[in-house]
């Protein structure tokens, strides 16, 4: 069997076309990156060596560290609110509530909009004379809560993190539940027959059945927020002066704003460094054993 | 039912339905403003539009070109999604399945480009292009969507490979089918779900995506959807009402593909939960 | 099922490869054409939004060129919209594979590209050609373009930054309009006490914000220190700086900025404007045409240049040039692509069409104002009483510092003091220049 399964030519034909032009197109670049940072330069006349200074400089960057910062409140944003709700909602749809195919569709359908119809929609809602958000205060008879939501640095960050919640959850609760369809039915009869609770076949059946899914939901969460790019840089281009500035447009705005594309290739190699880290951590973190059934 | 378990589900109703209108409201309100002048949606921004006027559509479509960019993001995406789940799975299962030395190193490298976003890699890559003549040319967008694609493919592929049993491969190879036959006609039926899931994501992340079609073409009829909206926009003044007709139309293929293959999604798991 | 998919995707997938292959005309830059026919150059400029007409003027001129020109050459013009334009001609410089001739901002903006050798001096040619330079009479235009002696690009238009308000609202309480700074206060305080909003400035762009407080700085400082402004010795918490900033927040304490102004779209601020919700709105002089609505009266609006105290500092104004290109250091045919700009200069219809789009030209081209309306007109108007042109600080400095001075101004409106957001401006730039 095993002679079968390392037969050369077999491997080759599954893994080196995809290895070859993912070689090309990404390990290269990714290279590169990290050998351009060590230089301070705009790619045009200028080149100059400078070792690990663009590091020591981003560190002491305060943009750069507000970048770091507000990537943070981002990844607990998202895994706090796409985690929980896409689990809780998944199983509700899971279990046929009523209603569940319009509720599952009508969830998944922000994920679908594209960055700059969001960022259209969004600077709407949060318009702080006409907005939605500040009428239904008034509404409700609490004014003094009203802001400029994208336009104040206080509130910015928030008024983001509520937008990428409001465009995910959807998208993530579809995984899950493609997760949770393909958990046989005789398990949950079987639990159902021997008296389990809801709650009980949702966290001794559902949960780990579904761990490794989870798993993969966790990394995509966290990535996916430490290089989110297009909703900020359609709503508000990192600003109010920098108060939403996360790594992604920040790389974007020294590499091709100011022409320091050194700089910019450091906060990329980060910004690689970071999610390479976290992808070992989360799969240390959640340990998945191979179920059989 | 009991009283207890009636109230439960009733608020869990409830709650469902609360996001569902949080997440359907900015959606309505995208379509009643598509019907509205720049003007109206100042002065009217909340409510029912005066006429239900195409103008806003018509203009989309005869300014922005609207008919050879749909075409475009067809294309481009289909053929996008396509290569990467081709290759994608072929190489998932070689990870997971095959035994080869370089396994954990060469899952170690996809998984890296997880990590890098897509900016960082721009000039390297439109360099390469540029040697190789590929710019202006779909398939150097192509290209770059399905190798950026290929890490959470892969990622989520091995993942699901991973949890189908040894002994499938010895089934199949007992009765003299190569492991590539086997993997067509045994392995990959058994995927659907995956396969699907994969698919929407992709599909999504492609049609929406505006860097590398803009860095990667310049004629403006090979242009897909995202970057006509952007024409909408200018300095200091920008054509609000004709962007949200055009968003619009961006976002109902994608609604349209979702409903569809949400379908096969349905029928692919109800199938493969049922274990023979 | 299965098999009617698979075919599907196939047909797309030779249909990507087949449209993608064969339609790649002129795709690499300064490309040869095919078999030494034509050389054909690429030449890139704005589109979207207003700059659609522009752009299609420009093809105009592009299509007469390409019909008669002595050099066998053929120009291909692709448009993209204000914000991919920058990546995309970054990108483009930063690959080496710059257009052959493209549109450009001047001063800071250019100048990292002439310095990296990517630009033909094209001022080279104008200087031997007399029919060429004849054409600009004011030689200062091309100030923000020269570098070391040498002009880099031509510019074909002229845009300053004027005030734009409504004569109705001005009447109804009482204000005149107004000739020095102390009676522009007035103006905003009469019409306060009158109920009406003053003044809108829509800093969701950073840079109307930024404008703003530049042109404070003109009023206080003038050409002298507009000079210490643009020099190497510049330090952003300079007390003049600070006056500003000062200036700047008076008009917001004062309730004189509208509510929102600090998020606002200028989209919406000039809405506003037409909706007369706001009597007085700052506005670059190439976007008066967006002044044209059902519900106002055209008649009623008229411009002024923020005025002065100092009647030593009056006429410096923040204003430069637009529709500015040059060409490529790469370009095959350097003197082809400055023949087609000599051609542009020179072209009494394209100038017109320029003109007629609110753009007032550099040239000294007789072109035809009669079918302008009288509210266009009292715009270009306020071009004469321009003694100092002031190019918008985030064109000289580039995206760095000129983009944190922007940042500087909407920091003052959103509450900062003026001392602690020039001194934090000060502080970016000592660290900027270490990177």
């Amino acid at each position: 069997m095993n002679k079968v399964l390392s037969n050369k030519k077999t491997v080759a034909i599954f893994i080196l076309p995809s290895l070859i032009l993912f070689a090309v197109f990404v390990l290269i670049p990714i290279i590169y990156n990290v050998y351009i940072s060590l230089f301070q330069t705009d790619l045009m006349g200028t080149k100059n060596f400078v070792g690990l200074r663009n590091y020591m400089n981003l560190f002491n960057d305060q943009f750069f560290l507000k970048a770091l910062k507000n990537n943070a409140m981002l990844v607990v944003g998202s895994l706090i609110a796409h985690l929980p709700l896409a689990l809780v909602f998944g199983n509700f749809i899971f279990t046929k509530i009523r209603g569940s195919k319009f509720f599952q569709s009508a969830f998944f359908l922000p994920s679908v909009i594209c960055g700059a119809g969001v960022g259209i929609m969004f600077k709407m809602i949060y318009n702080s004379e006409f907005g939605l958000v500040n009428a239904l205060l008034d509404l409700l008879h609490m004014p003094q809560f009203k802001h400029s939501w994208l336009n104040e640095e206080q509130t910015v960050m928030f008024a983001m993190i509520l937008v990428v919640m409001w465009k995910f959850v959807g998208y993530h609760m579809v995984i899950q539940l493609a997760a949770m369809r393909s958990i046989p039915g005789e398990l949950y009869e079987s639990a159902r027959i021997d008296g389990a609770t809801m709650w009980q076949q949702f966290t001794k059946i559902t949960l780990p059945l579904i761990k490794h899914v989870i798993r993969i939901d966790v990394v995509l969460i966290i990535t996916g927020s430490l290089k989110y790019f297009d909703l900020i840089w359609s709503m508000t281009k990192g600003g109010p002066n920098h108060a939403s500035e996360v790594m992604a447009t920040y790389m974007y705005y020294q590499g091709f704003r100011t022409l320091k594309f050194g700089y910019a290739s450091a906060i990329g190699v980060v910004l690689l460094i970071l999610c390479t880290a976290v992808i070992w951590l989360v799969n240390r973190l959640i340990r998945v054993e191979k179920m059989e059934y | 039912m009991t009283v207890q378990r009636r109230i439960l589900r009733g608020t869990a109703f409830l709650l469902m339905a609360v996001f569902a209108v949080m997440c359907l409201y900015p959606l309505v309100w995208l379509i009643l403003g598509s019907f509205k002048s720049n003007q109206e949606l100042y002065t009217n921004t909340w409510g029912l539009p005066e006429s239900l006027g195409l103008v806003n559509y018509i203009n989309a479509i005869s300014k922005a070109d609207i008919v050879h960019s749909y075409i475009s993001s067809v294309v481009i995406t289909v053929a996008a999604v396509f290569i990467t789940v081709f290759l994608g799975a072929m190489v998932s299962y070689g990870i997971s399945r095959l035994h080869f030395k370089l396994c954990k190193p060469v899952n170690t490298l996809f998984a890296m480009g997880m990590s890098i976003p897509a900016y960082a890699a721009i000039v390297p890559m439109f360099s390469m292009f540029n040697r190789m003549h590929l710019l202006d040319s779909w398939i150097s967008v192509i290209i770059a969507h399905t190798v950026f694609a290929f890490p959470i493919t892969i990622y989520i592929l091995t993942g699901f490979f991973s949890t189908i049993p040894k002994e499938l491969e010895e089934a199949f190879t007992v009765d003299g089918c190569t492991i590539l036959k086997g993997y067509y006609k045994i392995i990959l039926p058994i995927a659907k779900p995956s396969i699907a899931t994969v698919s929407v994501i992709n599909f999504i992340t492609i049609w929406n995506d505006l860097l590398f079609p803009q860095i990667f073409l310049t004629s403006m009829n090979k242009m897909p959807l995202p970057v006509i909206l952007t024409q909408f926009a200018d300095m200091d003044s920008t054509d609000y009402a004709g962007m949200l007709a055009a968003v619009v139309m961006t976002v109902i293929p994608t609604i349209v593909v979702y409903l569809i293959l949400h379908d096969k999604v349905m029928e692919g798991m109800t199938a493969g939960a049922v274990k023979g | 099922m299965k098999r009617k998919v698979a075919l599907a995707l196939t047909s797309v997938m030779v249909l990507s490869i087949v449209g993608g292959c064969s339609s790649s005309d002129g795709g690499s830059k300064g490309g040869s054409g095919d078999s030494g026919d034509k050389v054909v150059m690429n030449m890139t400029t704005l589109n979207g939004g207003t700059n659609d007409v522009f752009a299609e003027a420009l093809q105009k001129e592009i299509d007469k060129f390409n019909a008669d020109n002595e050099y066998n050459v053929e120009i291909q013009l692709e448009c993209y919209s204000n914000d991919n334009y920058k990546t995309k001609l970054t990108t483009l410089m930063a690959s080496n594979s710059q257009p052959d001739i493209f549109y450009t901002w001047e001063a800071g903006y250019l100048q990292p590209f002439v310095e990296g050798g990517k630009v033909y001096p094209v001022g080279d040619i104008l200087n031997e050609d007399e029919e060429w330079n004849s054409v600009f009479p004011d030689k200062s235009v091309f100030g923000p373009l020269t570098y070391d002696d040498k002009i880099y690009a031509i510019p074909n238009a002229r845009q300053i930054c004027v005030v734009a308000y409504n004569k109705d609202l001005l009447d109804e309480a009482g204000a005149a309009v107004p000739t020095t700074y102390q009676e522009f206060l007035d103006t905003c305080q009469k019409l306060t006490d009158a109920g009406i909003q003053a003044f809108c400035c829509p800093c969701g762009e950073a840079w109307y914000g930024g404008m703003l407080l530049q042109q404070m700085c003109n009023v206080i400082g003038g050409a002298d220190f507009y000079d210490y402004m643009v020099s190497d010795e510049v330090e952003w918490n300079n007390e003049t700086f600070v006056e500003a900033g000062e200036m700047l927040k008076e008009m917001n304490d004062k309730g004189y900025l509208m509510k929102g102004s600090l998020g606002m779209d200028p989209s919406e601020g000039f809405e506003r404007f037409n909706n007369k919700d706001v009597a007085m709105i700052p506005m670059i002089t190439s976007g008066v045409n967006k002044l044209i609505a059902d519900s106002v009266d055209p008649d009623q609006i008229d411009f002024f240049i923020l005025p002065t105290d100092d009647p030593a500092n009056a006429g410096v104004n923040v204003g430069s040039i637009g529709l500015t290109y040059a060409i490529s250091s790469q370009a095959e045919n350097p003197e082809a692509a400055a023949a087609f700009l000599k051609q542009l200069s020179l072209s009494l219809d394209y100038q017109q069409d320029l003109t007629d789009n609110s753009q007032v030209s550099v040239t000294n081209l007789e072109v035809n104002t009669d079918s302008l309306d009288p509210m266009t007109l009292r715009a270009r108007e306020r071009f004469d009483e321009m003694t100092l042109y002031t190019p918008w600080l985030d064109r000289i400095y580039g995206a760095g510092e000129g983009g944190e001075f922007n940042n500087a101004s909407v920091a003052i409106l959103g509450g900062t003091s003026p001392q602690e957001a020039m001194d934090n401006l000060q502080q970016f730039a000592i660290d900027n220049a270490k990177n």
